[in-house]
């Protein structure tokens, strides 16, 4: 039975009610009893009774009413509610927010339209209806659709029945959109800042700017202010940051931070960019964050830029400095500052021929280092041969010009000099393949061996300058360059042949590469005399690189690789890496890193030991002071010492509800712990509990150690201080277990 | 032992529209010009592509791989994510939403940063380049899946 009802009113929609019984008197007064339906656009209302007045557009519903409304309810004994107004009430409402899976209910739920509500006496939780095991109680609660605001007075939060947080009022937004407010606030401890609490303050200036204020109480130290002020527009977007701790009562010194990062749109293809950074002291970080990729830093980067690309040609002007973080018990040289630094790079195609040109004028400057201006012009052309599918033959010629000029801090006299050298190289390779299966599954197989000769002839750079430049080291990525080293002031000498296979096992129904395995080796044919470590036996001259890496299946991938040099019999470096993930919660890692000692200078003759020398918890015996080792019966200097670490990672599922999480990077030669986290997480319904500890190097000789305890009411608010941010970045491939499946499908469960 | 010279790709179709948020982003020049080279046709609007490929997203990472003991980086990871997905006019997926990931690994030293910062940029041009290789090899196995029942 079904009675559509005159469509009227404002809104155009029609209503339609259906009922066991439908009747109908002359004042258009409508009453439909035993499983009454009222459908009017996307609401629908059930009750046992209905009462429905075509007129004023008036309805009463009693017993068992549900309003219904894409997926969300609202139940209760008794609905008021005018359909062109939609202002009216609801005694008693239970209701279900599909949104969140957020429930709850109220004594009474005054609607004054179909945009803004207020709930008297009301209760939420995310909590499934079999378990309240957390609660949030307010007086009242008024939600505003339209603002998309909700905001509650007399707020309180009882977990199992305790009460842990009261607010008197309190904001939040419906949706993701940012809003004003207290955001959640953080308490922790750390070794050098003590007990402290962070009570983050957003504020929404306008949908384009924002500014975050976070009052920061350390107990040892004092009070810090952190700012933060974003904006967006279609030109420009950027961000400033401003932290200010006046007085630290350690240092009894102001410790500020400021940082700018700007990006701007130009027209025309050109744009801008200014990211600049600074701090009050060396010891900044290290006393104040507990973020190991903060505490790290050591040059912080002040870079103003304009870049034009777009076409064949593109450029960049920029100024550039560093500020320098010294530990004092282990300085670093500064380095060089570029103002400014101009570069082009331009492209074109003819007659089957590419040219390009490569142009750098850049003035170095230095408070103690020699300081000069360079300018570099470098035009190529690279001539396929061959170019099929199959194989490939490419020869390329370059001019690399250079000249300098010299300017102050001359302490060495320096010439102002110049330097022309040719380049040549010659690139060649073949593609084969073939189908195979292995272990039921058919993969396409490729065979791809590659040979790539440079020739360049030897000039003495010994009376250049090195400004930014260094040995490059070897690795796949540098075998196929024609340079030894990265930046200009040096362009090695060459006479070598570089010959590489690649393999590699592609599933035949997806393209998608399982199984990647290369082996490198570069032959020089005659020894390169260019060094920038004087004299040098790690000049790569032959040194031969295996690697191994693939996703063997959906939950199991590794990646390896090593080093070998035949000249030194000795193992450069190797490293192993695997991991293990079933499924999302689930993952191990393993990983293994070995960088043997770099060596400096060949110790000529016979050489009896005068001392030892402790670097790096290694015992080096010493000659004149100087730590040296023995390799095929030569004796080399020890440059720095190496690299022996261990790093295992996971997550895993324990019994229950628990969940464990933690890693272990320890280094064998310090016999040292790098970083340790240990943690374990207890998952509910609708809530969270993390408990990670952490402990890791800060600077020389120092440790850095904090406790995370956080309590996650899911889809409402996080107390204690966080410690997903280590997590994801100490365990490659962590799981936050409460989190939402994305939207995108495919995204997730791999 | 079965090889045999790589010939001529044929592609599972003739143009293709690329859908980027940076459409002049250095991937997707490089992924132009060896689509073009693989003789696809790239259209300037996704109605009149056989298929539509969509990069969801293009994010490079640095992150740390191994510290010194005296608290400072020794190897960094350079990390390159790019999501794809490809689908045609009937909204057939061709490739189903799937995260390519490449890294690089080299060793950090803060007193040698300016040419690091070169050897970054070499770093992520090899990574590009392997990534368009990946994804040009995912395109040549795309095929339509038929749509989800409704």
């Amino acid at each position: 039975l079904r009675a559509p009802v005159a469509a009227e009113s404002e809104s155009e929609e029609p209503v339609f009610v259906e009922a066991d019984n439908l009747t109908g008197d002359k004042k258009n007064q409508m009453e439909a009893t035993g499983n009454a339906i009222l459908l009017k656009s996307d609401q629908t209302i059930r009750a046992d009774r209905l009462l429905y007045d075509q007129e004023t557009a008036d309805l009463d519903g009693t017993g068992s009413v549900v309003v219904e409304q894409r997926g969300s309810t609202m139940s209760g004994p008794h609905l008021e509610l005018n359909l062109d107004t939609h202002a009216g009430f609801m005694e008693k409402p239970v209701f279900f927010l599909k949104e969140n899976d957020g429930r709850g209910k109220g004594d009474m739920l005054h609607i004054q339209d179909q945009q803004h509500y207020t709930l008297d006496n009301g209760t939420y939780t995310t909590c499934p209806a079999d378990r309240e095991d957390w609660l949030m109680k307010m007086s009242s609660l008024e939600i505003d659709r339209e603002a998309q605001v909700g905001v509650a007075r007399h707020a309180w939060v009882e977990f199992k029945g305790v009460p842990i947080l009261y607010s008197p009022w309190m904001d939040f937004p419906l949706n993701n959109r940012n809003k004003s407010g207290f955001l959640s606030p953080v308490i922790g401890s750390t070794t050098k800042g003590g007990a402290e609490l962070t009570v983050p303050y957003y504020l929404s200036l306008a949908p384009n700017y924002d500014l975050t204020l976070s009052p920061r109480i350390m107990s040892k130290r004092g009070v810090m202010l952190g700012n933060q002020f974003r904006y967006l527009q279609p030109q420009y977007r950027g961000e400033v940051n401003l932290d200010v701790l006046p007085g630290d009562a350690i240092t009894q010194t102001n410790r500020t931070r400021f940082g700018l990062k700007h990006d701007q749109a130009l027209g025309g293809g050109f744009s801008g960019q200014i990211n600049f950074n600074r701090v009050s002291d060396n010891a900044y970080y290290r006393d104040l964050s507990s973020e190991m990729s903060v505490t790290s830093k050591i040059n912080l980067l002040q870079d103003a830029s304009v870049s034009y690309g777009g076409g064949w040609w593109s450029s960049t002007a920029r100024v550039q400095r560093y500020q320098t973080l010294q530990d004092p018990l282990a300085p670093v040289g500064e380095p060089y500052a570029r103002l400014p630094q101009v570069n082009v790079n331009a492209a074109q195609k003819y007659a089957g021929a590419n040219f390009a040109l490569m142009g750098e004028y850049v003035s170095f400057t230095h408070t103690t280092a020699v300081n000069g201006q360079r300018m570099v012009v470098a035009p190529s052309v690279s001539v396929p041969l061959l170019r099929t599918p199959g194989y490939y033959v490419t020869p390329k010629f370059t001019l690399h010009s250079t000249s300098y000029a010299m300017g102050s801090n001359n302490t060495t006299l320096l010439p102002d000099a110049s330097r022309v050298l040719p380049l040549f190289s010659l690139d060649s390779g073949a593609v084969f393949e073939r189908d195979i299966n292995l272990f039921g599954k058919g993969y396409l197989n490729t065979l791809e061996p590659r040979a790539y000769y440079v020739f360049v002839p030897y000039q003495n750079q010994d009376k250049l300058p090195v400004f930014d430049s260094a040995q490059a080291p070897f690795s796949f990525v540098q075998m196929f360059t024609e340079n030894r080293f990265f930046g200009n002031d040096r362009i090695g000498d060459a006479n070598q042949l570089t010959l590489a296979v690649v393999s590699r096992f592609l599933g035949q129904d997806d393209g998608a590469e399982n199984l990647k395995l290369t082996v490198g080796e570069r032959f020089s044919l005659s020894a390169p005399q260019v060094n920038l470590v004087a004299p040098t036996t790690t000049t790569n001259k032959s040194d031969i690189l295996l690697a191994a890496s693939g996703r063997l299946n959906a939950a199991l991938s590794f990646d390896t690789e090593l080093q070998y040099s035949p000249a030194l019999a000795r193992i450069q470096h190797y490293n192993v890496m695997a991991r293990y993930r079933p499924e999302a919660g689930k993952v191990l890692n393993l990983g293994y890193r070995f960088v043997s000692d770099s060596l400096g200078a060949l110790i000529p003759g016979a050489v009896t030991a005068t001392g030892s020398m402790v670097i790096n918890g290694v015992v080096y015996p010493t000659f004149g002071g100087v730590p040296y080792t023995t390799l095929g019966g030569n004796n080399y200097s020890v440059a720095s010492a190496g690299l022996r670490q261990i790093n295992v990672s996971g997550q895993w599922p324990l019994s229950g509800r628990w969940h464990a999480v933690g890693q272990w990077n320890y280094s064998y030669l310090d016999q040292r712990l790098l970083s340790g986290v240990a943690g374990l997480e207890y998952e509910q319904s609708c809530w969270m509990l993390r408990l990670v500890a952490h402990s890791f190097t800060v600077g020389t000789q120092q440790t850095s150690t904090g406790i995370f305890v956080q309590l996650e009411l899911n889809e409402l608010v996080k107390v204690g201080s966080d410690p997903l941010v280590l997590l994801k970045q100490s365990v490659p491939g962590y799981k936050k277990l409460n989190e939402k499946p994305a939207s995108q499908p495919g995204a997730v469960l791999r | 032992c079965g090889f045999h010279l790589r010939g001529e790709a044929t592609m599972p179709f003739a143009s293709l529209y690329i859908e980027a948020a940076n459409p002049a982003s250095p991937l997707i020049e490089e992924l132009r010009q060896n689509l073009l080279a693989n003789h696809i046709e790239l259209t300037k609007s996704a109605g009149k592509a056989d298929v539509v490929l969509n990069i969801t997203s293009d994010i490079p990472e640095k992150q740390i791989l191994t510290m010194g003991s005296n608290g400072r980086v020794s190897e960094f990871q350079l990390r390159y994510r790019v999501s794809i997905r490809a689908y045609d006019q009937e909204q057939r997926e061709w490739l189903p939403t799937d995260e390519l990931m490449l890294s690089r690994d080299y060793k950090y030293d803060d007193a040698q940063i300016l040419a690091k910062e070169a050897e970054e940029t070499l770093l992520y041009q090899s990574m590009r380049s392997d990534m368009v290789q990946q994804i040009v090899r995912r395109l040549s196995h795309a095929k339509p899946r038929a749509l989800p029942e409704k």
